[in-house]
């Protein structure tokens, strides 16, 4: 029994001896996080970058701010027309018999245009006819004026019987693209002016049918958005001005530092592709940076007005007329004006259309091709002296462990860059909770640096200089992984010249990049 | 300490009785009632040292030390095995089975975990070292695969009072599944660890849910023994044993995932890192990357059953010195089969025996065991591998233990 209670105790205890802990080891671990290269064309990807003869980028950074069609200055509201008639006397009407209306004209309201004639791009009209007799009736609906191809608008309705009370009603939505509308009415010198036409035919497999002079005959024609892309006539002084605001977004991530640019100028081109004289002021121009400093453009064409000759031509020969007006520095503040990186950029302008009143004779056209537009045209050498240019973005971040789960311990991330642009980069993260507060900051070890600081490579003659640089993420940041929900990327931009240790302006070569690789090395812990 | 404690009351017993397997004695003595508890843990590998499976079990950290030692250690392919269990049997002569006075009544009752893992050398060394020491050379996966079971077990049959042969119809409560294979695997990664290539074709799955018994099994255990006369004039008997042989349904839901693909991950672009499938940003799915295909079912399996064949010790021999030997097989799972012999002496009442084998989940293993028999019972100890449960550079560990009373 005592030998019993031994091998008893002996069990107790071996049961008792499971596990109190959880299994686990450290592994060693390394992987590519990012593999991508880093080309001014990346950057700039709304811009265009051309060579320069001697193999340097030169920016051109033209926006057009403004651009007018048709649909800006003449609008065709919906419009509908009736036209109906009846006989006075009371008449006993044979089948197959037809009674005629003279043609009706109608007015187009469009204030303070004069329309002669006009193209539909778009649109549609719904027809409607209503029949007051006993027996069904024909109806051919005429639009003079309004045809397409050369062939005039006729419809034909067939519409059932009804009684004076309540009518026999056809209806139809014919689509008018592609229709001319002659609005000169029918002695041909007028404007606006729409026209219709009704011939009402009774029953010829009918009976005979009493009419009188409550009999009303009627048709309805709805013109429903209507679009247009050919118009001529007088279009009236229309005065158009407003501000707009444009985004240059590459500059949108800056955050302090200043930058040197090469000399360099600004036009703003004002072109008008429509057969009406103009007058064009540019009120304003004026950039806001990072830090909510604003520049205004300031040179004696701000506020004056320019005159543009109505362009030319017809159709496919259409030749715009076009004003330049030209920023230096000789004439303007546009160094100051560039220098300042403004995200933000506004334009005032007013355009007047016929300035001078209706000296074309009602002659004015716009064709289809016709736009008015305004551009800001600015082309530089792209060339940058930077001395702690620092841009910064930030990016949501949702990642989260368990120590008592496989987790990762400690890490790094190992950023190798091989740059071929004469840029120095200086990198921190940023790792920020959910309110935006700074929790840890990760110093790189060292900066990338510039191009200038390495070698030619013979195989496409560009200055290449490789860096390795570690991120070290510690075990204190890693635990503080569930709370970091945003990280911030700063990067702070130098050009120096390795000779003399200043920062000077650089010109960028043609085909400059920045290939990068980051991988992150971490010690992972598995817990099971 | 512990192993200490058991390698001296392995030693100071000096009357204790049979182990699970290894050696059974046959004995021809019948009792009106028979109660038999055993237990037996039996941890095996082919290259994985015992101090590191020991922390699957206890829990604690795996060094660089445990971990370089046991790497160093592994072949091209490896495996390793695990077995957990406790059983209590009754048998009762006096209750006469199917009316016939030969047989008697069996119910049994117990639980088993029970798995494997066939796995290459480069699986473990990506597993616990990490894949910064294959930078510049591939590591093959292929061919790794592994399973697991965890069951209840309650049984009911018959035995045979002249030849003690039984049989039980089970049925089972499993609580847990688990099974993964790897057909192909190949996982590459430049020595600068730029770039990475992913080769999987490969499969696991798993019960899943929150009940506890995730389906229910059927199946019989078979203990036949057959006396043969090996050596003129002497009946020795030779056993056929088979344990949970059978087909589980599990009713919870399987869930499965396979992948059949072939990647290549040089890493992300800016536009992957900041956009709205950023990896950051919760959009991000591994599965999808990896094109695994995941569906839910319930289906039959086959039970993890053992099977044994061998020559037992018997009980009625006057030979001091007896011998035995046999093959053990798990069909199911990924082992090779194991064969095994040893002798046995007893000196009056008390019986010490050892045992070499090679196959199962390891190699070559010694085991030793010890048996008493008091008036009533019997109780007893042993380890089938003596080397692997005393030093932590052994390839496993073992403990067994059965108590028997009989009336």
């Amino acid at each position: 029994m005592k030998k019993i209670t031994i091998y008893g105790l002996i069990l107790l205890a071996l049961a008792t001896s499971c596990r109190k802990e959880k299994t686990n080891w450290d592994s060693d671990w390394v992987v590519p996080v990012v593999n991508d290269t880093l080309s001014f064309k990346n950057l700039v990807n709304d811009s265009t970058l051309a060579v320069d003869a001697s193999g340097f980028y030169e920016l051109d950074l033209t926006r057009t701010i403004i651009d007018f069609g048709i649909d800006k200055f003449i609008q065709i509201p919906d419009t509908t027309i009736i036209q109906d008639f009846n006989v006075p006397t009371t008449l006993t009407v044979s089948p197959g018999f037809s009674i005629v209306n003279q043609v009706e004209e109608h007015t187009l309201e469009v204030d303070g245009i004069q329309l002669k004639k006009i193209r539909v791009s778009e649109g549609s009209i719904k027809l409607k006819v209503f029949n007051p007799i006993e027996t069904i009736a024909f109806f051919t609906v005429q639009l003079p004026g309004v045809s397409k191809n050369g062939v005039p608008f006729l419809q034909n309705y067939q519409a059932p019987a009804g009684t004076v009370a309540s009518p026999g009603i056809a209806t139809a939505i014919l689509d008018l693209s592609g229709y001319d509308i002659d609005l000169t009415g029918t002695d041909g010198s007028a404007f606006n002016i729409l026209q219709s036409k009704l011939q009402v035919t009774s029953d010829p497999n009918g009976p005979s049918v009493t009419i009188n002079g409550q009999n009303v005959f009627k048709v309805q024609a709805e013109f429903k958005d209507v679009k247009i892309d050919y118009a001529r006539g007088y279009f009236g002084n229309l005065s158009i001005s407003d501000t707009t605001d444009y985004m240059l977004e590459p500059l949108a991530n800056l955050t302090s530092g200043t930058i040197d640019l090469p000399w360099s100028d600004i036009q703003i081109e004002v072109i008008n592709g429509l057969k009406v004289g103009a007058k064009a002021t540019i009120s304003l121009v004026k950039n806001t940076n990072y830090n909510g400093n604003t520049v205004s453009l300031s040179a004696p064409q701000i506020g004056t007005p320019v005159f543009l000759d109505p362009a030319t031509g017809s159709w496919s020969s259409l030749v715009n007329s076009t004003e330049i007006l030209a920023f230096d520095h000789n004439n303007s503040n546009v160094e100051q004006y560039l220098e300042n990186l403004g995200k933000k950029h506004t334009l005032g302008y007013k355009i007047e259309l016929n300035p001078w009143g209706n000296v074309s004779g009602g002659w004015n056209e716009i064709f289809p091709n016709s736009r008015l537009k305004v551009r800001i045209k600015a082309q530089m050498p792209l060339a940058v002296g930077a001395d702690g240019l620092t841009l910064r973005d930030t990016f949501d971040f949702n990642v989260s462990q368990k120590q008592n789960a496989t987790h990762i311990e400690s890490g790094a991330l190992v950023l190798n860059a091989v740059n071929a642009i004469p840029l120095a980069a200086d990198a921190v993260l940023f790792l920020m909770d959910d309110a935006g507060n700074v929790i840890h900051t990760v110093a790189g070890t060292s900066p990338v640096l510039s191009a200038k600081s390495g070698t030619v490579d013979p195989s496409d003659n560009l200055q290449k200089m490789s860096s390795e640089v570690s991120f070290v993420l510690t075990s204190a940041m890693i635990l503080d992984l569930d709370l970091i929900k945003k990280i911030a990327v700063q990067v702070k931009l130098d050009t120096p010249n390795p000779q003399s240790g200043f920062n000077e302006m650089m010109h960028i070569p043609a085909g400059a990049f920045m290939s990068v690789k980051l991988k992150a090395r971490f010690k992972l812990r598995a817990v099971v | 300490m512990r192993k200490l404690m058991l390698f001296l009351v392995l030693i100071a017993v000096n009357d204790s009785f049979a182990q699970r397997f290894l050696p059974q004695q046959h004995d021809t003595l019948v009792h009106a009632h028979e109660l038999i508890l055993q237990g037996h843990y039996d941890l095996s590998s082919s290259s994985l040292s015992r101090e590191l499976i020991q922390k699957f079990v206890s829990g604690g950290e795996i060094t660089n030390a445990i971990s370089d030692f046991a790497f160093n250690r592994h072949n091209g392919i490896n495996r390793v095995g695990v077995e957990l269990s406790g059983e209590i049997e009754y048998r009762n002569t006096d209750i006469k089975f199917f009316g016939k006075e030969q047989y008697g009544l069996v119910v049994k009752g117990g639980y088993t975990a029970i798995g494997s893992l066939l796995y290459s050398k480069d699986l473990f060394g990506l597993v616990f070292n990490g894949n910064e020491s294959y930078l510049g050379a591939e590591a093959s996966l292929s061919g790794s695969t592994g399973s697991f079971w965890a069951f209840q077990k309650f049984g009911i049959g018959a035995i045979d009072q002249k030849t003690k042969s039984n049989i039980s119809l089970n049925l089972y409560g499993i609580s847990s599944f688990v099974t993964a294979k790897m057909r192909e695997g190949t996982f590459y990664q430049t020595e600068n660890a730029d770039s990475l290539s992913l080769t999987l074709d490969g499969g696991y799955a798993a019960s899943t849910g929150a009940n506890y018994f995730k389906g229910v099994g059927i199946g019989i255990d078979l203990d036949y023994r057959m006396p043969v006369e090996i050596v003129k004039g002497k009946t020795a008997y030779i056993q056929f044993l088979v344990k949970n042989l059978g087909a589980a349904y599990l009713s919870s839901p399987v869930t499965s995932y396979s992948a059949n693909t072939q990647l290549s991950f040089n890493g992300l672009t800016f536009d992957q890192l900041y956009g709205t499938g950023s990896v950051f940003n919760g959009s991000f799915s591994l599965s999808d990357t990896l094109h695994v295909d995941s569906t839910s079912g319930s289906g039959w399996k086959m039970m993890p059953a053992v099977i044994q064949v061998g020559k037992m010790i018997s009980e009625m021999e006057d030979a001091m010195v007896q011998g035995f030997y046999g093959i053990r097989m798990y069909p199911t799972l990924s082992a090779v089969p194991m064969v095994y012999a040893g002798a046995q002496i007893k000196v009056n009442t008390v019986s010490f025996g050892v045992n070499v084998s090679y196959g199962g989940f390891t190699g070559f293993r010694a085991g030793y065991y010890s048996q008493f028999n008091f008036k009533k019972f019997n109780i007893g100890l042993g380890l089938e591998d003596v080397y692997g449960t005393l030093s932590k550079k052994g390839y496993g560990d073992s403990f067994i233990f059965r108590f028997r009373c009989a009336l």
